[in-house]
């Protein structure tokens, strides 16, 4: 454990060797192709990072290197120059020199960080757990890093920024352990959006762990899609587009610029592209319907926002930019510390919204998750869909199970649910019918402001189309919506704003010509339009 | 069952020609609905082809129906607190101190039987409003919660009654509670089916009956749909508490006093009459009927089995099998709902 600090100083020889490649990588789900014959080389010693937007396909290609999918045949993993063969256990991987830091961390809140690090060698502890020795792994481990964290602290009782770097070195702890044996061998460390949801220094100081990680030869892929963090922190760069390598570069003399038109793509023409022609909401319409200001809260700080009725307004980030907490707040989902919501003449402290109080003000939240926050799985169309609306199904205070089951008969097939058998329970639905009836739940209300969070996760094209045009025309009949969400694609469809969110604040608001994918992209990337078309 | 009609009747719109599969499914939506009814009609056969003369008397029948009218309305406690998705394992001990009180009151303080009983079901009310406090507000688990208040309340009991059996309650109880009246069928049965029509109307045709599944079925989406979930599950284990004081005067009056602990024993037999119920009539809900005809089901086989000459520990190994038979079930009926 303690070896490493006695190793010879890196032999910078073996540099340039890859530690691991990925060829001719292809995956489809159903009848699309998430990746389309990736090659990736990882070598010691550098920082690789793997940049795209959302559903450029790094996620699957991760998961095909941990073996949580089984990539089409003609795929090869090549470890330190020998071939194994696709997907490798877990335990193998392991092995091998491989740790992984995926997006949930994979910490045990309720344990302390003493147990969360030496949770493998716990695991594999023979007849008798040493916990002197296990101290002392985790107490030299955090010095290491410079971290300074109790290791008998609860992992709960820590502030959450402080749990990815945990993970972190945790990883880098169990790769160095199973590497031990062999002195010149080094490992891989594979971190998927660690630094999604953590405070700037914090970021810094993953960085400065990260650094120290692959100078010690080891190969580090970082999946980000992160610019800047990727431009600080890396040396080559892989970027994912639609599935392909759009190109692989090194980070010392790329310039930001050509690494947004790799990602975002067809850069040129940029300025003369055409606004999509969804028919938007007449500007001539009255005064200010919704005036949000000063809203903070969760990741949120001093938010703030006019909507008009028959308005859709997006709000996009990164992940852990703020943007899906914007609604949440709204809501009262989340409690938010301050802000106010004017509608027309009405004010209300954003700071006491509860749910029950929004929706008596004619705001209501559809949320990302359907399964779980959204309807109740178990329960037929009809109970859901009579959900918030049970009282006008009543006479004289009973329920009229046929009234319900007529009209949400009726609903359902005009938003084009299928089948429209209101006695079917949802888990049964596809996903993009469920979808549908959590939003048949909410359109038969007449809102004065619907907030969708990703309201087309999981959903396929066609009911996409489907849910995109039932949302274009509920907002003209006079609702305001407000949708929140990191797909360009549909919030350069939707929305006649975007706001784009950084580090929870608004950064910019995007409208008219601006509201297209690329614009939207970079500037949630960070980028000023301005600097990439003059390069 | 009264339910039936209405919870068969298809949707009068006209519908497109139904797939086999569709029809396959109906036939095991409806066999699985059933099946308890069958299992039951099955027992009685046995025990009548086995004791034709004492299972199938007049009086067998009437007394076994009068005498379980106590198990089955404390059950409908706990259909209450489970559609609400709270466990609510302090109802027995309720029960007991229920009944104890009535029989401290009328017997030793000579207070009039109305009131006593009165005072009984508002020790219901508190009870429940205790454990609501400790489990809403608080956040512990509910089980923990009422696992803590039956035994505090058991404790109660036997601390107010010296660990005595107290006898020689009023008469007046006593006669609107055992005394035979409609085909010999005692007043209690009667108020158990009238109790259970009130419930089923409560769970099936109004707001808060559909509130309290919602809730019981997933609080997260109750409460962004607007619903008052604390309010909600602190009434229904009002209400549990409630029903299972009830039970205890309906005890009270069947035995004519009190003892201290043999209440408890209905514990697990409720247990296993809900989740037997949860499985028929509306599988895969706790409802009223369902648990009625579970409670009898459950019965009739303890009933047929002692007249065989089966020994007492049967009661024991019949009611925790069925306990567990009948978890499984319902857990499998729900897995085939949510998979159709």
């Amino acid at each position: 454990m303690s070896e490493d600090d006695n190793r010879p100083p890196y032999d910078l020889g073996e540099t340039s060797r890859p530690i691991f490649e990925l060829r001719n990588v292809s995956k489809r789900f159903g009848g699309e192709e998430a990746l389309i014959s990736v090659d990736i080389e990882v070598r010691g010693g550098e920082v690789h990072g793997l940049l795209g937007q959302n559903g450029s396909g790094k996620s699957t290609l991760i998961k095909i290197l941990s073996g949580y999918h089984v990539a089409d045949s003609e795929a090869e993993l090549l470890i330190r120059g020998q071939p194994h063969r696709l997907p490798l256990p877990a335990t193998a991987l392991r092995r091998l020199g491989f740790s992984f830091v995926h997006q949930d961390l994979g910490l045990i809140p309720s344990l302390s960080v003493l147990e969360n690090l030496c949770m493998d060698q716990i695991v594999s502890a023979g007849r008798r757990i040493n916990w002197r020795a296990l101290a002392r792994y985790a107490k030299n481990l955090l010095a290491e890093f410079g971290l300074n964290i109790d290791p008998k602290a609860t992992v709960s009782e820590l502030p959450p920024w402080n749990r990815p770097l945990i993970a972190v070195v945790r990883a880098i702890g169990n790769m160095r352990t199973i590497i031990a044996d062999a002195p010149d061998q080094r490992g891989a460390l594979i971190l998927d959006e660690p630094s999604a949801r953590m405070s700037q220094d914090m970021v810094s100081h993953l960085h400065a762990v990260i650094r120290q990680v692959a100078d010690l030869g080891h190969a580090v892929l970082l999946v980000s899609h992160n610019l800047d963090e990727v431009l600080r922190v890396t040396d080559r760069i892989t970027v994912l587009r639609d599935g392909r390598v759009a190109g692989e570069l090194e980070t010392a003399v790329t310039p930001r610029a050509q690494l947004v038109e790799l990602i975002v793509g067809e850069m040129r023409g940029l300025s003369s592209a055409p606004i999509s022609s969804t028919v938007r909401s007449s500007p001539a319409a009255a005064s200010a319907e919704i005036q949000i200001s000063g809203l903070s809260g969760a990741s949120v700080r001093e938010f703030a926002l006019r909507l008009r009725r028959g308005e859709i307004v997006g709000v996009t980030g990164l992940v852990g930019s703020g943007f899906d907490d914007v609604g949440a707040l709204l809501f009262g989902e989340r409690r938010a510390t301050a802000g106010m919501l004017h509608l027309g003449e009405h004010a209300e402290l954003l700071s006491r919204m509860t749910p029950v109080k929004a929706l008596a003000l004619g705001i209501a939240l559809v949320p990302p998750d359907r399964l779980s926050q959204g309807c109740i799985p178990e329960l037929t169309v009809a109970d859901n869909v009579s959900m918030p609306i049970l009282k006008s199904f009543t006479t004289a205070g009973a329920i009229r199970q046929q009234k319900i089951h007529h009209q949400v008969a009726d609903w359902v097939r005009q938003l084009g649910v299928k089948p429209a058998d209101p006695e079917m329970t949802v888990s049964s639905l596809s996903g993009g019918n469920q979808q549908k009836v959590l939003l048949a739940k909410w359109l038969q209300l007449s809102l004065r402001l619907l907030i969708v969070i990703e309201p087309t996760q999981g959903v396929d094209v066609g009911a996409r189309k489907e849910i995109f045009s039932l949302l274009k025309k509920y907002a003209t009949q006079g609702s305001a919506i407000l949708c929140c969400s990191t797909d360009q694609d549909q919030l350069a469809e939707l929305c006649s704003a975007v706001c784009i969110m950084h580090q929870g604040r608004l950064a910019q608001t995007l409208r008219g010509a601006d509201i297209n994918r690329k614009r939207i992209t970079t500037a949630v990337l960070g980028v000023n339009m301005e600097d990439s078309e003059e390069s | 069952m009264a339910t039936k009609g209405f919870w068969s009747r298809r949707p009068r719109s006209p519908r497109p020609a139904t797939s086999v599969g569709a029809r396959n499914r109906r036939i095991q939506a409806f066999s699985s609905k059933y099946a308890l009814f069958a299992a039951w009609a099955c027992t009685i056969l046995i025990f009548a082809l086995l004791e034709p003369h004492t299972f199938l008397a007049r009086e067998n029948i009437t007394s076994t129906l009068s005498s379980q009218a106590v198990l089955v309305l404390l059950t409908y406690a706990l259909v209450v607190a489970l559609t609400a998705g709270e466990y609510d394992v302090s109802v027995a001990a309720v029960l007991t101190l229920s009944s104890m009180i009535i029989a401290i009151l009328n017997t030793e303080d000579h207070i009039n039987i109305a009131l006593s009983i009165l005072a009984a079901l508002a020790i219901g009310l508190l009870v429940g409003a205790a454990n609501g406090f400790v489990i809403v507000v608080i956040g512990v688990d509910s089980i923990i919660a009422t696992l803590g208040m039956g035994s505090l309340l058991s404790g109660v009991v036997l601390w107010i009654s010296g660990g005595n059996t107290l006898s020689g309650i009023s008469n007046s109880l006593v006669t609107l509670v055992v005394v035979p009246h409609v085909f010999g069928l005692s007043l209690s049965f009667i108020y158990v089916v009238a109790a259970t029509i009130l419930l089923w109307y409560v769970l099936s045709y109004l707001p808060v009956g559909r509130r309290l599944l919602y809730v019981g079925r997933s609080r997260e989406v109750s409460r962004l749909t607007g619903l008052r979930v604390g309010r909600l599950r602190w009434g229904a284990l009002i209400a549990a508490s409630f029903i299972a004081a009830a039970a205890g005067v309906l005890y009270a009056g069947t035995t004519g006093g009190a003892d201290p602990t043999s209440g408890l024993a209905f514990l697990l037999p409720a247990f296993a009459g809900v989740f037997l119920g949860a499985t028929t009539i509306q599988p895969g809900r706790f409802n009223a009927w369902g648990s009625f005809a579970a409670v009898y089901f459950l019965v009739t086989g303890i009933n047929g089995l002692s007249l065989i000459g089966i020994q007492v520990f049967v009661q024991d190994l019949f009611y925790g099998a069925a306990l567990i038979v009948a978890v499984s079930a319902s857990m499998l009926a729900r897995r085939r709902t949510s998979a159709l």
